[in-house]
């Protein structure tokens, strides 16, 4: 259909809308990383290029890129593993209310806001004092530990509780996923001798790729920008940065040491290292998130 | 339907923007409809600290009585994040902000803050602590007035009712100390069950080890201000305070977890916390115990020959320049820092006064037996130097972690390495005089 | 009954028991929240391995609810959701409905132009938003959360997809009836795509409901903050208090949980269509 003069009403108002709050705020963002920018001062220096050459040197960033790779790698991996997993084995299940009851018990930990359950992991998983990964280790004759001590364990516990607060979603989704694959292929297969295991792989997951396309895209995207759980787990970052990831380094340089300049730079380059996984992933998943 | 529609978009619109709108205009509005000009004064969370605010505030209202003092506290870990908004913010601003003087720095070295106007600035030249005052000072300009003298060392909170049942006395040498410390501890693994001595929090940790080098006759600050830490009596303070952690008498815990030493012996998990006087009042009030029953102040015994210590400054007021009242917010900090209204502040916060008239006051005295034997060792700080204490903090406590968990020996390139660090990222930007 | 029965098989029953002792694992954190919840500090302190209470209080609420403003914080966050998802339904609806059903010129550069800026992680412009809501003096407002949050590109993308599913014919029928624009977007673009206002509804409301970046960085009065964020103030102020601290998170969380158990069908309705589409 065509009627110019109303896509004019909607989409100018919507298009300068998105331009103020999408699109300038990367422009300024990116303005502001080539200065010494403190809001409170009247003045402050044009450094061209400097705060990206700091970035270069700066142990911290290269710690916090790293960690943010590996916690989206494993996080991302092991998540996409373990639902593809349950979700098959839910809807093996006979009954319809029983795989609505485990799917509905899975997702309770996506609702609560992780601010919240992360803190309740805080205390009451990982507290050095009556902490439950403690009482294990009593139970195992070992000697409690300081989890907020550690270096890789503390990460670890944190991809942990991430998985914990995040896997009833895609559950949900792959078990809607493998239901919307035809059973017929799934039975001519078995009637040609596959094993449910390999009638899985070979059947199943190709013909719901556009649900695994998806799924791993969403997480991937959403996976970068976690940011609540390591507030509360590691809001310094953890000993020697070991669960420092960039979202929490840029909150903390712009928001605690008041170096939004250079604050930017790093936002400048979590945006890269996003874009260049982004189109990683397109090329890999052959997704279709072009235009038709 | 048309009209449906457009009536239900509008009524977002509007819902939208009485919700804001409503929001803004409490901000803006600066006089309450009493026709009193009200002047907004922010502060941090801390019960018997706010009440005392609350109370000068009421009696400039009443000296004062086209003014109104409205009185706002904030979580201590957010309040810094909150005076740099507001700092930069062109609404919702305060008129006066009270302000840890370690963080200072950081607001004073941008240009939003007025200037302590010349009266002021005299008392402070003339009747401060030294250490009080340094922090506030950029380039001979005096941008914030002290209100205590910040002592995060010379007292400790002990727990009368564990020493009573143990039927053990109060240390009063530091050997007494270490070894009362060692047979009343129980640690397991990573964990302490119950503490000893304990001065490991990020606050007191640093305070206590310049203390202890100072003590020796050591020095931590070079001729140019840089920081060296790795001198002989800068080691063996530090293998002292390694050796604590090590031989189990306390555990990292606070510092991994932020918080003060303090609680522990409050919560019968501790027998002595070095901390600051202000403690007293976080046991009376947030825990509801009672001096003298559950719980004592009393000295650290001191580690070296001489008595000495580093202190940082302390709590002060600010003005921040995007306020609308900047006059009758300086007069409220004069008032406020007025002797006979200081004295009674710093009573009701458990402070120690930062003023030299008022070290002999014996209404503080009288009203503060408890801690009245720290106002004799004031005169024997020294200010800690040009530095964001708070960084030299993250540094400085990082470094202290590693020692106590790596079974690295070499304490003196742990010592020389941190204090580089620290004289290359932590030293005041701009200068004092 | 008897053919029930028989249709559970030995695997199914291994299923069952594993997914049972996985469920308790997974509700073991909540479960441990609420305990403590309506334990006295003294009893957390005491009885460190005793999952229930010694003896049931509602002190650490009553102490939640005397020491912050909880019932304000909830008002804050319902408000802050209910306006924007109306208002993204709305947008993104109507943005979706021109770019599916309408040609234009620059259509193909302004769609890849959408799509990218659901790219950019929030943390990427977080500081020139802050800075631009203190331009905008809507710094310290509920309106600094609800401003931004009012067109979403990735709602509007979704409702892209399935309005573009609605027959062009049932467009084409209306128009021939008279129809205008508005008219078509109404009465057959809008009950054709009834599931993805629900799912788009769900979505928008969660996220809204659990933001803690936006408000930890756009309010500063605690009168004016919503749950997530409270939550944490609230957690710091009282280190010593656990039972208080348990009873606010619990506070904060049951409600959504309880109304997502009610209407779970619905939830996962409108998350599968997001996903398989």
């Amino acid at each position: 259909m065509k009627n110019n003069r109303f896509v004019a009403c909607v989409l100018i108002p919507s298009v300068i809308f998105l331009l103020i709050f999408a699109v300038f705020p990367v422009a300024y963002g990116l303005g502001i990383s080539f200065y010494d920018y403190n809001p409170t001062s009247s003045y402050n220096e044009f450094l061209g290029l400097e705060n990206y050459k700091r970035l270069l040197t700066d142990e911290v960033f290269w710690i916090a890129v790293k960690n943010t790779i590996i916690f989206c790698v494993v996080a991302v991996t092991a998540n996409i593993v373990i639902t593809l997993f349950l979700a098959k084995i839910i809807s093996v299940l006979p009954s319809k209310g029983m795989k609505t009851f485990f799917r509905t018990i899975l997702f309770i930990p996506c609702i609560a806001p992780i601010v919240g359950t992360s803190m309740v992991w805080k205390y009451g998983m990982v507290g050095t004092d009556g902490g439950l990964l403690n009482r294990i280790l009593g139970l195992m004759g070992m000697p409690p530990r300081n989890w907020f001590l550690t270096t890789w364990q503390l990460l670890a516990i944190i991809i942990v509780y991430t998985l914990w607060a995040d896997i009833g979603y895609n559950v949900v989704l792959f078990t809607a996923g493998i239901e919307g694959v035809p059973k017929e292929f799934d039975e001519a297969a078995a009637i040609d001798g596959a094993g449910p295991v390999r009638r899985f792989v070979s059947i199943k997951l190709p013909l719901m790729s556009r649900t695994f396309a998806f799924v791993a895209i969403m997480t991937m995207a959403n996976y970068f920008q976690m940011f609540a759980q390591f507030q509360v787990f590691a809001p310094d970052g953890g000993r020697s940065n070991s669960a420092m990831v960039l979202t929490n380094y840029i909150y903390k340089t712009s928001f605690s040491s008041y170096d939004m300049g250079y604050a930017s730079a790093v936002a400048a380059a979590l945006f890269m290292i996003v874009f260049i996984v982004a189109m990683i992933q397109n090329k890999m998943m052959h997704a279709d998130w072009s235009y038709e | 339907m048309k009209k449906k529609f457009i009536s239900a978009l509008l009524c977002v619109a509007m819902t939208a923007s009485l919700v804001v709108g409503c929001g803004s205009k409490s901000d803006d509005k600066k006089e309450s409809s009493d026709g009193k000009t009200t002047l907004t004064f922010w502060c941090h969370e801390n019960e018997p600290w706010v009440k005392s605010y609350k109370k000068v505030a009421e009696k400039f209202e009443k000296e004062n009585p086209d003014y109104k003092v409205v009185v706002k506290d904030y979580p201590y870990k957010v309040y810094n994040d909150k005076i740099q908004t507001a700092l930069t913010s062109k609404t919702a601003g305060p008129d006066i902000i009270a302000v840890w003087g370690g963080n200072a720095p950081a607001f004073i070295e941008s240009d939003s803050l007025s200037e302590v106007p010349e009266s002021l600035a005299k008392e402070l030249d003339e009747d401060y602590l030294a250490p009080t005052t340094g922090i506030y000072k950029k380039e001979g300009t005096y941008y914030g007035v002290p209100m205590e003298f910040n002592l995060e060392y010379g007292g400790m909170i002990v727990n009368k009712k564990l020493f009573d049942k143990a039927g053990i006395a109060y240390p009063k040498t530091w050997d007494e100390l270490r070894s009362v410390s060692k047979q009343v501890s129980k640690m397991n693994g990573d964990v302490s069950e119950m503490k000893g001595f304990e001065m490991i929090d990020t606050d007191a940790l640093i305070c206590n080890y310049l203390a202890m080098i100072l003590q020796q006759g050591g020095q931590y600050l070079e001729e140019d201000d840089s920081i060296n830490f790795a001198t002989p009596e800068g080691i063996k303070a530090m293998n002292e305070i390694v050796s604590m952690v090590k031989d189990g008498e306390c555990d990292l815990e606070n510092l991994t977890a932020g918080e003060y030493c303090y609680n522990d012996v409050y919560k019968d998990k501790g027998y002595m916390s070095s901390v600051g006087s202000w403690a007293i009042g976080e046991g009376t009030d947030t825990y509801s115990l009672t001096y003298g029953k559950d719980f004592e102040y009393v000295p650290v015994p001191q580690y070296g020959e001489k008595m000495a210590f580093a202190s940082e400054t302390g709590w002060g007021l600010m003005v921040p320049k995007n306020s609308a009242n900047q006059d009758m917010a300086w007069k409220f900090i004069e008032f406020f820092s007025n002797p006979d209204n200081l004295v009674e502040h710093n009573i009701a916060c458990n402070q120690l006064p930062p003023r030299k008239s008022l070290l002999d006051s014996e209404k503080y005295k009288e009203a503060m037996p408890n801690i009245s034997f720290l106002l004799d060792i004031l005169p024997d700080g020294q200010w800690m130097g040009p530095y964001n204490t708070s960084d030299m903090r993250d540094i400085f406590n990082e470094m202290f972690i590693d020692l106590c968990q790596s079974d690295k020996t070499d304490v003196e390139g742990a010592l020389k390495e941190a204090s580089q660090k620290i004289t290359e990222k932590c030293k005041i930007s701009y200068s004092m005089e | 009954m008897k053919k029930k029965k028989n249709v559970y098989k030995k695997h199914h029953i291994v299923i069952i028991a594993f997914l049972t002792v996985f469920s308790l694992i997974m509700m073991y954190p909540m479960a441990w929240m609420l305990m403590t919840s309506f334990k006295s500090n003294a009893d957390i302190q005491i009885n460190k391995t005793k999952f229930f209470p010694e003896k049931w209080t509602i002190e650490g609420y009553r102490t939640a609810f005397e020491k912050a403003p909880i019932a304000q914080w909830f008002i804050n966050s319902i408000l802050v959701v209910i306006v924007v998802t109306a208002a993204v339904i709305i947008t993104s609806t109507l943005i979706g409905y021109v770019f599916a059903k309408y040609e234009f010129k620059g259509k193909k550069v302004l769609f890849v132009l959408l799509l990218a800026t659901m790219m950019v992680p929030p943390q990427v412009t977080m500081i020139p938003r802050y800075l631009m809501i203190q331009e905008m003096h809507l710094f310290n407002t509920i309106g600094a959360l609800i401003v931004p949050g009012l067109i979403s590109a990735f709602s509007i993308y979704m409702a892209r997809q399935f309005i573009a599913d609605v027959p062009d014919s049932l467009c084409e029928a209306a128009k021939i009836d008279g129809a205008g624009p508005f008219r078509i977007y109404w009465s057959v673009i809008l009950p054709n795509i009834k599931p993805a206002i629900g799912s788009i509804g769900i979505f928008t409301a969660m996220m809204n409901w659990n933001d803690y970046l936006n408000p930890l960085l756009m309010l500063n009065d605690m009168e004016k903050m919503t749950l997530p964020l409270g939550l944490v103030i609230f957690d710091t102020q009282r280190v010593a208090d656990m039972s208080a601290t348990m009873a606010a998170a619990s506070m904060m969380m049951m409600p959504m949980i309880i109304i997502f158990v009610v209407f779970q069908k619905q939830f996962v309705k409108g998350m599968t269509m997001s996903g398989i589409k």
